[in-house]
């Protein structure tokens, strides 16, 4: 055997060990989720046997027809949305501006702007929730999806912004200097000319707010007190309850919830890992 | 400088977001009708919510200047609920939820007095009609009645009458004849426990623990409502939980992990014929019913057992539970008016045919009806367990204390904590006592 | 003059993002200082009279409570972190490679990190029961064990319990910028170590690791500080228990204030906390620092 051939053996072989790993640990760290597709469409019944089957024996949506059908899940399904949708256009506008001056523009404060971003990333959401409810509740908010939104923007921000600011970095001083000569208006130009070239990390922002807003448990919680309001993560919690425990409607709820956001993310990852690159990396 | 039509922009965005929030905010609209929230901690599985909804529209529709708008708030969530709207002042105007809450909410001048609808009843006849004296006596606090009881949530122990016959067994009458048959029927080879209860930091976990403390002849409080849990009632407390524990930590007959059992894991190992003895809510009835009528047929209900106390503590956990009325409510004569018609005979009756025993009347009238007798397991239940209920703040009346008390889970922690091995039964009912005091002296 | 109106024209569009950080990030802070200055319990009366530092004396030095609350929360932390990173740098090593499927199984590694965190502490509840969890049955059929193991019940397993759950969700983000940092590396330099006989650890350690080192720096501290104050999975999950061993900071902050209705002290206990994790941050920024200058190095 030449050393050619060894050589292609052993690197075949490599390749099959690392897919062999690989389609190992994709195994390992999605089988929660197959598991709780899979339970959603088993009958309660199924769901307790003592001889667990990987799929359904008696396939149902009965479970996804009950949370459906029998509680609020619609009406949380549509807060979610908007509470996440209003929250993340909120997040988008405010943060763009505020990156692109960070990123281009000296001006005095601006370090400090930069550290003021660090650290209110590391305020404890437990430790805002307490005092955040008594200005919610002066200013009249308690109770509304407006509370929601101006919190999950304000938690956002930081981060948003930070993410933002790699992009703007990235896209060449010298544009940007061609379109004033040629006498347009800074946001003009801002607008015209830099904005669009950053879509990707608007794809990345707008993701990143949108799952933000639609998974977030504890403000809603607390924030919310009519059930119409609620969103979709208060409305799985109160299955759990003190004396009942519906895993059948807690499956499926659980499904209902992370099915979309988990189709947005397939659609768009490629921009989000270009954003979390953006943000972290250059941060 | 920024351009003038850049301005304008800005303005646009600025007055769009506006526009934004203003979708957002509730609008309340101001009629003359009375509009009345009522929170709800039990009645929320979809079964109980469209019986409920039934009911609402009765009442609706013979008092057509009401309107009643229903809000579960899950049992879990209910103290930050709660909380958060007395401090935001968006409480509703009734509630029906845990024991000790409207004297917890009365001692922070939430509550609306309910003297006159005792009053009402005491005229009418209802009260007499009462049960138990106990049912609406523990809502007395500082010469006011703070709410009235609606429904009886009891605590049986359930058992397989088929397991005791193949054994030859009676169903045991005290603790040494339980001690005893829980021992003989455990039976792993056929993945039968002897017995399964809640161990976990829960509220149903004390509940149990609840029901041996009396049986011991120990309790929370004394008769005038002082602390004695860990002083003089502490070697019948400590006995209590040394007889419950010992199930899990000693025989070793229960399953292994119930340090994290809530109420919904001894329900299930029990209709899945797991369990020789399983402790529960009176709910398990109606799953019986509906997943294992075959079980349901072989499951009795035990009498309330006979402790070291004897017959004097032949007692069970079992819970009234209270709707009240918030005192700033800009409805509260409506409010109590709904209040007045919802608790009377033969109104919840489609609570009760919707998940069959996990709600019981308060009302002799209403329980010995047909459909009670005509159910073996709730005729057993209403034989056995119903006679000996009684709750947290026995042999005193109601505290506003004991809602803390209930909503840390004070006193499932030494369950938890005993399970797991962490401390001695007397350890944990001295730290317990130690958490409590403070609530007390505060 | 145009630098002045550049300035200017900043300060504008710095202004909404500064009014929304300072009014729902600042202020609350500033509204919390004080009431863990005040009585603040809804059980007694008077909640707005001052008790100056006592709630604070009360968590240092009369209740073992904090303290060892603390000491849980770090051991969730430490543990969180490593593990997820290496879980993440083994993953990225293995991606690093020019192999069919690179973008599919990207994506696919990422799952995890969108799945709601109420969902994700639901499920891996349902997942580790002793009775009814599918991952005893599993490893019962396969006969690792021949008793279920007491995940959430057994005070000694739920930490670890809980700790997995927290890798799963925290590696996915490590993973992604882990993978991107490897880019870095320049392929000559490893060619020309395989020719020297370097075995893979010693490429790793001597080649690989050098270019990672600062975004991993960074990526362990921001991910320290994430994982410091979480409180969806574990109070979802085993709400502190069982006998209090996974009683991490922000479990007994919620506790406190919405079942024992001690705001004040809940409020001291979590600006304590805010404490620890400006140590991390300050720590974070000056490694940062230095770090940020060696990578630079390394790369010209």
């Amino acid at each position: 055997m030449t050393k050619q051939t060894l050589d292609r053996y052993r690197l075949s072989f490599t390749l099959l060990a690392v897919y062999c790993v690989l389609v190992a640990a994709v195994t390992v760290i999605l089988f929660p989720i197959f598991w709780m597709a899979s339970s959603s469409l088993k009958p309660a019944p199924e769901l307790f046997a003592r001889n667990l089957t990987m799929l359904p024996v008696a396939w149902t949506l009965e479970n996804y027809r009950n949370v459906w059908e029998g509680t609020s899940f619609p009406i949380y399904f549509w807060n979610s949305f908007k509470v996440a949708a209003l929250s993340t256009l909120l997040t988008v506008l405010i943060s763009v501006y505020a990156a692109y001056a960070i990123a281009r523009i000296r001006f005095r404060g601006r370090g400090a702007y930069g550290i003021l971003l660090l650290v209110t990333q590391m305020f404890p959401h437990i430790l805002l929730v307490n005092p955040l409810f008594i200005i919610i509740q002066r200013v009249g908010l308690l109770n509304t999806h407006a509370a929601l939104i101006v919190a999950y923007t304000a938690f956002s921000l930081p981060f948003t912004i930070w993410m933002l600011r790699g992009f703007f970095e990235a896209i060449p001083q010298e544009l940007e200097e061609a379109a004033a000569i040629d006498g347009a208006s800074q946001i003009t130009t801002f607008h015209k000319v830099i904005l669009p070239l950053a879509g990707p990390g608007l794809a990345a922002v707008t993701m990143f707010g949108f799952i933000r807003g639609w998974n977030e448990f504890l403000f809603a919680l607390v924030f919310l007190q009519s059930r119409d309001l609620f969103t979709l993560p208060i409305g799985l919690a109160s299955f759990q309850e003190e004396y009942t425990f519906r895993w059948d409607l807690i499956m499926a709820g659980s499904g209902i919830i992370t099915l979309p956001i988990l189709f947005f993310f397939l659609l768009m990852q490629r921009f989000i890992v270009q954003g979390l690159l953006g943000g972290a990396v250059k941060g | 400088m920024v351009g003038f039509k850049d301005f304008d922009r800005r303005q646009a965005v600025v007055a769009g977001l506006g526009g934004l929030f203003m979708l957002t905010a509730d609008n309340a609209s101001a009629q003359a009708q009375a509009n009345l929230t009522f929170w709800t901690v039990r009645l929320n599985t979809p079964e109980l919510s469209a019986a409920l909804k039934a009911i609402l529209n009765d009442f609706e529709a013979q008092n057509p200047g009401i309107k009643i708008k229903h809000e579960p708030v899950s049992g879990n969530l209910v103290y930050p609920k709660f909380l958060t709207a007395i401090r935001g002042q968006t409480m509703p105007d009734i509630a029906e939820a845990y024991s000790y809450h409207p004297l917890q909410f009365a001692a922070a001048d939430q509550m609306e007095p309910m003297d006159d609808i005792i009053e009402l009843w005491k005229g009418n006849g209802l009260l007499a009609d009462i049960f138990s004296e106990y049912a609406y006596k523990k809502f007395l606090w500082r010469d006011h009645y703070w709410g009235v009881p609606y429904n009886l949530d009891i605590r049986p122990i359930y058992y397989r009458k088929d397991l005791l016959e193949a054994k030859g067994l009676k169903p045991p009458r005290n603790w040494d004849e339980f001690q005893a048959a829980a021992i003989a029927l455990n039976d792993p080879a056929n993945g039968v426990f002897g017995v399964v209860f809640p161990a976990g930091n829960f509220h149903i976990a004390q509940h149990f623990y609840m029901s041996f403390m009396f049986q011991a002849g120990g309790s929370i409080l004394d008769k005038d409502g002082n602390l004695v849990f860990g002083t003089t009632a502490k070697d019948a407390n400590v006995k209590a939980l040394t007889y419950l524990t010992d199930f899990a930590t000693k025989h070793k007959v229960t399953p292994p992990g119930i340090a994290s059992y809530n109420t919904d894991e001894p329900h299930t190992l029990y209709v899945q014929g797991r369990a020789a003895f399983g402790f529960g809510t009176g709910g398990l009835i109606s799953r019986l019913m509906k997943e294992n009528p075959a079980l349901a047929e072989k499951t009795g209900i035990l009498e309330v057992l006979e402790g070291p106390a004897g017959p004097s503590g032949k007692l069970t956990a079992a819970f009234y539970n209270p709707m009240f009325v918030w005192k700033h409510s800009p409805a509260k004569d409506a409010a109590k008016t709904f209040v007045k018609w919802f608790v009377q005979p033969g109104r919840l009756e489609r609570l009760y045919q919707a998940v069959p025993g996990q709600h019981w009347p308060i009302f002799k009238r209403d329980i010995n009806t047909d459909r009670v007798k005509s159910n073996r397991l709730l005729k057993e239940a209403l034989d056995n367990v119903v006679p000996y209920s009684t709750d947290f703040a026995y042999p005193g009346f109601g505290r506003p204390e004991m809602g803390v008390i209930d909503g840390e889970k004070m006193f499932a922690a030494p369950v938890n904590e005993v399970v797991v091995g962490a401390k001695t039964p007397e350890k944990a009912v001295l730290d317990a006592h130690e958490a409590m005091k403070k609530v007390f002296s505060s | 003059m145009f630098l002045q109106r550049r300035a200017r024209f900043a300060y504008f569009l710095v202004l909404p993002s500064l009014a929304v950080i300072t009014l729902l990030d600042i202020l609350p802070i500033i509204e919390s200082v004080v009431v863990s200055l005040q009585n603040q319990n809804m059980g007694r009366s008077n909640p707005e009279a001052f008790v100056g530092f006592a709630h604070y004396s009360r968590a240092l030095f009369e209740e073992p409570t904090f303290w060892t609350s603390l000491w849980k929360t770090v051991i969730w932390t430490a543990f969180s972190v490593a593990g997820a990173y290496l879980v993440a740098l083994g993953l990225a090593l293995l991606l690093n490679m020019d192999i069919w499927g690179r973008t599919l199984f990207r994506a696919l590694f990422l799952v995890p990190w969108v799945i709601p965190d109420v969902a994700t502490a639901l499920l891996w509840k349902w997942l580790y029961g002793d009775e009814f969890g599918v991952i005893n049955f599993l490893l019962t059929k396969v006969g690792i064990i021949n008793k279920p193991v007491l995940w959430l019940s057994d005070p000694l397993m739920a930490m670890p319990a809980v700790v997995l759950v927290q890798i799963w969700k925290l590696y996915p983000v490590m993973f992604v910028v882990l993978l991107a940092a490897l880019q870095n590396v320049p392929k000559e330099l490893t060619e020309s170590a395989v020719i020297d006989g370097a075995g893979v650890m010693q490429r790793f350690r001597f080649v690989t690791f050098p270019f990672i080192k600062a975004t991993s720096i960074i990526l362990t501290l921001l991910a320290s500080i994430w994982t410091f104050q979480a409180f969806d999975i574990v109070y979802l999950l085993t709400g502190g228990g069982p006998a209090g061993a996974t009683k991490i900071l922000p479990t007994l902050v919620y506790d406190k204030a919405f079942w024992g209705l001690e705001m004040g002290y809940a409020s001291a206990i979590s600006l304590l906390m805010l404490l620890c994790l400006l140590v991390i941050s300050v720590a974070y920024l000056t490694i940062y620092r230095t770090q940020g200058l060696q990578a630079d190095e390394a790369r010209a």
